[in-house]
């Protein structure tokens, strides 16, 4: 009768320092990371379409509209697994998606110099959905963010850190900083 | 340690204190008071049906001003704090508007995306909302939108216990001019005439005139959906 009652009594106190949490929020930051991944796959999956429609207008621009084609093959290849996430990969990821976007921008900019391509409905369709998935990956990082503030707040701050160190041992999971080719990237938008 | 704690206490505080996100009481938040009442009615209708017809549930938010972020920003925070929708479903859409920055903003759904493109949604924003708004036909361009988006929910929407009908964009007939010149003569001879002749004056005008309504009524309500991850569209008029 008892130990019944300090095995509850050890359960009730555990619940509380992160036995349950703890991998709670780490399935939290697996979901968020895989909408990242998959609202940039997103994007990337827009790209071919989006290079064609331009290359029928803008011929002339084949070194900009290259640079577009290797900078998503690039980004295409970085695939990570929430196993695999770490601040390097991360990285490495944030590098080749912030290449892109300056790619992509510089492609939507050279596109203000062509009326024809601008008005075609296939192309506007496209600029509209190009813009939508840009704010669909601010929206999943954002989520990412929160949910890695959640989890390495659990696994760093007393007591559930305690927890962590016994049983799980996991390390805190990487945030997303702001690259320089992002922050550099023009924004897609449209002009009235 | 404990710095860093109190750090992050004072950020978070300061994250919470920055936006001012209501909770919707009404499916026509209007907090700038842009709409009269009957308006307010006529939308609460239209949504009603929506509802009805197609299961989404469609909310609008009128603020005054951005509070300094973006549109996109205060438009996923309004979503998922009032978790539009139904859960499983997740059927929610919110259109908002802020007035002082002319902006205006379709978050969708995840449930909706198939049927609201962001390109759907651009469009709207594009041919129905930026005309309208520019002309201050806030009502119109809203009741269109709506039966526009129930629309391509489901092809057999129609209104059937709303009043609206979508407002003909006629060209100025004859009539009209003569009557616009018929004003402009009684506007200028009341102005110059003698001050005994404010009985030319008419009541108030149109737009700005309600305040908030919060009729309530049943049809309401009905959250606990979410399940918004930014689709939709943006712009400005």
């Amino acid at each position: 009768m008892k130990n019944i009652f300090l095995i509850l009594t050890a359960l009730l106190i555990l619940t509380g320092c992160g036995v349950q949490s703890i991998p709670m929020a780490k399935n939290e930051v697996d979901a968020s990371w895989a909408e990242v991944m998959n609202q940039y796959k997103r994007r990337n999956d827009l790209i071919p379409n989006l290079v064609e429609t331009v290359k029928g207008y803008a011929k002339h621009e084949s070194g900009t509209l290259e640079a577009v084609v290797n900078a998503r093959a690039k980004a295409t290849a970085i695939n990570i697994d929430p196993t695999k996430l770490n601040a390097e990969t991360m990285q490495k990821f944030q590098n080749a998606q912030g290449a892109l976007s300056q790619a992509l921008g510089k492609l939507m900019m050279i596109t203000e110099n062509y009326p024809d391509l601008k008005a075609n409905a296939n192309f506007q369709a496209l600029q509209a959905q190009l813009e939508g998935t840009e704010n669909r990956t601010t929206v999943a990082r954002n989520r990412y963010i929160e949910t890695v503030k959640n989890f390495n707040n659990l696994i760093t701050v007393f007591p559930t850190s305690l927890t962590n160190r016994m049983m799980f041992h996991h390390e805190p999971k990487p945030q997303f900083t702001i690259s320089e080719a992002e922050q550099a990237a023009p924004q897609v938008k449209f002009g009235n | 340690m404990k710095k860093a704690f109190l750090l992050y206490l004072f950020l978070s505080f300061n994250l919470f204190a920055e936006l001012t996100i209501p909770t919707f009481n009404h499916a026509i938040y209007d907090e700038a008071g842009l709409l009269t009442s009957q308006e307010v009615q006529q939308l609460d209708v239209i949504i009603r049906e929506v509802r009805e017809q197609t299961k989404a549930q469609m909310q609008i938010w009128i603020t005054p001003d951005l509070q300094g972020t973006s549109i996109e920003d205060l438009s996923i925070k309004a979503v998922e704090k009032n978790k539009l929708g139904d859960k499983a479903r997740d059927d929610g859409l919110l259109i908002v508007l802020a007035l002082k920055d002319r902006a205006v903003r379709i978050e969708v759904g995840q449930g909706l995306e198939g049927n609201i493109t962001d390109y759907l949604s651009h469009q709207i924003i594009k041919e129905i909302f930026v005309p309208s708004f520019k002309r201050k036909e806030f009502f119109e361009g809203l009741a269109q939108s709506l039966v526009v988006l129930a629309k391509n929910i489901d092809p057999n929407f129609s209104l059937k216990n709303s009043s609206y009908t979508p407002k003909q964009q006629k060209k100025p007939t004859l009539t009209s001019i003569l009557f616009i010149i018929f004003a402009i003569i009684i506007f200028i001879l009341n102005r110059i005439g003698p001050t005994g002749a404010g009985r030319w004056h008419s009541g108030r005008g149109g737009y700005y005139g309600g305040g908030r309504s919060s009729s309530g009524g049943g049809g309401f309500g009905g959250f606990g959906g979410g399940g918004f991850s930014g689709g939709g569209s943006s712009g400005n008029w």
